[in-house]
């Protein structure tokens, strides 16, 4: 029998957290953590650290590096840097995957993945530059995909306009945001529709590597983080796409953002702690962040505990006072995926293995 | 290591570079998109111009500076340490192979220092998207902020010691002719 205390775990997962997903009742949530498989926990309280691994999803042969839950027809898209993507269903308590053929044109690996908002669809942003847009071949019960070309370097992050399947927008280390038609006929059906996919409908150039682009709920505002602190804001109702307010900010880059409804914005990414802007209708504005919170870890009291623990950092750190510090945010390391929860509840995810579920409420105002 | 005349307090120098690690250190993972299936650092690659930051070099004095470059998901971080005679470039050097000789136990130690624009630096460190993933970011800064003001102590520590040792074999020496 080991004298030695089990450590106790203090984030949901030992590795980096590249992106999280919940279904539709956010009973459950999906993680890609830089393994080749997927992990799903059951979401038991607030406290991450305590949700439970109910299945892992293993078919890639490589590291995951996005995925995405459908809530409507309950099915999970995840796509690899082995130049692999699968579609998962849940068919009597077991999840299955089906292949989806990228085609010889993605040599490079699937960097983000997103379904679309009637989840017939769903788009890869690929290291070949170009996004995927695929849909369901009935007939071969697999599914194909057309390519949209555009970018210069690879495509790290898509979005799909909400009220219809039929434009995306992608971002790409080209510091560009390319907004394209993801129109596939024999899925849509004859509709009015901006063009084949592919059909590039406007190209918005950026300062800095695009790491997040975001529709808001109507669609009418496109965000955009960039590598060189800024944060813009894209007015699609203008198609000239001219309109764009460019926000540059003092601190580190973001990674991820999301709207929690069509005035509010969340970010977060380098520094740790999730931001939120507000929008009055004209401009927007930085309204808040959560940067308090950090946990305080507990030191031992007893003298001989001390001192052994003050040898332990000396041999292990080179000083006396090495591993017990954290930082004052809850966050340990980068926030690398932030997701929407409620209208005031959103959920980060880090380059820790933590996730934090944050309120509104509890947001420290920016006067 | 040398005389502190006209030398810029270290301090200013030591922030200054903290700073730009911290910003510097913003890493992702990023699959390369010139070799199919290959994850590499794209700082030691140099595959493609728009992955690539601009170097930066920050300088004490014209001996004694840092050169950080900076890419999408790994830095490279390079150190020239002040060596005013032979004695301390010869410790130098022994002490920095006898680091690099072992410098898969340090994870971010690069074998070979960099040159970059004709200065041969002293030591370089590369540190990827995956060091930041496994090692808190803030440690990692914190480690090597805490190298770069213990280097020049531990060097002169050494000559000091070079220079004790000889004395005393130099005194039992010439000692053995006095009868």
């Amino acid at each position: 029998m080991s004298m030695r205390k089990k450590p106790e775990k203090t984030s949901l997962c030992p590795t980096a957290i590249t992106c999280h997903s919940y279904n539709a009742d956010k009973s459950l949530v999906a993680l890609c953590a830089s393994t080749p498989d997927i992990y799903i926990y059951e979401v038991e309280g607030s406290d991450s650290s305590k949700w439970k691994l109910v299945e892992t999803l293993s078919a890639h042969d490589m590291n995951v590096s996005s995925i995405d839950w459908g809530p409507k027809k309950n099915r999970i898209v995840s796509c690899s840097e082995d130049r692999t993507a699968f579609v998962w269903e849940c068919v009597k308590g077991k999840w299955d995957q089906a292949l989806v053929v990228l085609g010889p044109n993605c040599t490079y690996g699937g960097l983000d993945v997103k379904w679309s908002p009637n989840e017939e669809k769903f788009v890869v942003g690929t290291g070949s530059s170009q996004a995927h847009v695929c849909y369901y071949d009935a007939g071969h019960n697999w599914w194909l995909s057309k390519g949209a070309k555009g970018h210069s370097s690879s495509c790290i992050t898509t979005a799909w306009m909400p009220g219809g399947d039929l434009v995306i927008a992608t971002g790409s280390t080209d510091c560009r945001v390319i907004i394209t038609s993801g129109y596939i006929r024999t899925v849509d059906g004859k509709c009015a529709n901006p063009g084949k996919v592919g059909t590039k409908m406007g190209t918005i150039q950026l300062g800095g590597w695009v790491h997040c682009v975001s529709f808001s709920p109507s669609g009418d505002i496109l965000c955009a983080v960039t590598h060189d602190s800024a944060i813009s804001f894209i007015d699609t109702s203008d198609t000239t796409y001219e309109k764009v307010q460019t926000i540059y900010l003092k601190t580190l880059p973001f990674n991820s953002c999301v709207f929690l409804d069509d005035n509010t914005l969340v970010a977060g990414g380098n520094d740790f702690y999730p931001v939120c802007f507000k929008s009055d209708g004209k401009e927007w504005k930085m309204a808040g962040k959560w940067v308090e919170g950090g946990k305080v870890l507990e030191k031992t009291t007893s003298a001989t505990s001390r001192a052994m623990a003050m040898f332990q950092d000396q041999a292990k750190f080179g000083s006396a006072q090495g591993g017990a510090k954290t930082t004052k945010t809850k966050h340990q390391s980068a926030i690398m995926d932030i997701k929407r929860i409620k209208d005031d509840t959103f959920s980060s995810s880090g380059a820790d293995g933590q996730l934090n579920v944050w309120k509104l409420s509890d947001m420290q105002a920016e006067n | 290591m040398s005389s502190n005349q006209g030398v810029v307090a270290q301090q200013p120098y030591i922030n200054c570079i903290r700073k730009t690690l911290e910003a510097a250190m913003c890493l992702v993972n990023f699959p390369s998109q010139v070799v199919e299936r290959h994850n590499k650092p794209e700082v030691e690659a140099q595959s493609s111009k728009e992955l690539v930051l601009n170097p930066i070099i920050i300088a004490r004095d014209a001996d004694e500076k840092v050169l950080i470059e900076s890419s999408v998901n790994s830095i490279r971080l390079s150190i020239k340490i002040r060596q005013l005679d032979d004695l301390d470039r010869h410790i130098t050097k022994s002490f920095m192979d006898f680091l690099q000789r072992r410098a898969n136990h340090y994870y971010i130690l690069r074998r070979k220092p960099v040159c970059y624009q004709g200065t041969q630096y002293d030591l370089s460190l590369l540190i990827t998207n995956e060091n930041t993933d496994s090692m808190l970011k803030g440690k990692l800064v914190d480690w090597v902020i805490e190298f770069l003001q213990d280097i020049n102590k531990e060097l002169s520590y050494i000559k000091i010691q070079v220079g004790m040792r000889a004395r005393v074999v130099a005194k039992e020496y010439f000692a053995s002719f006095q009868s």
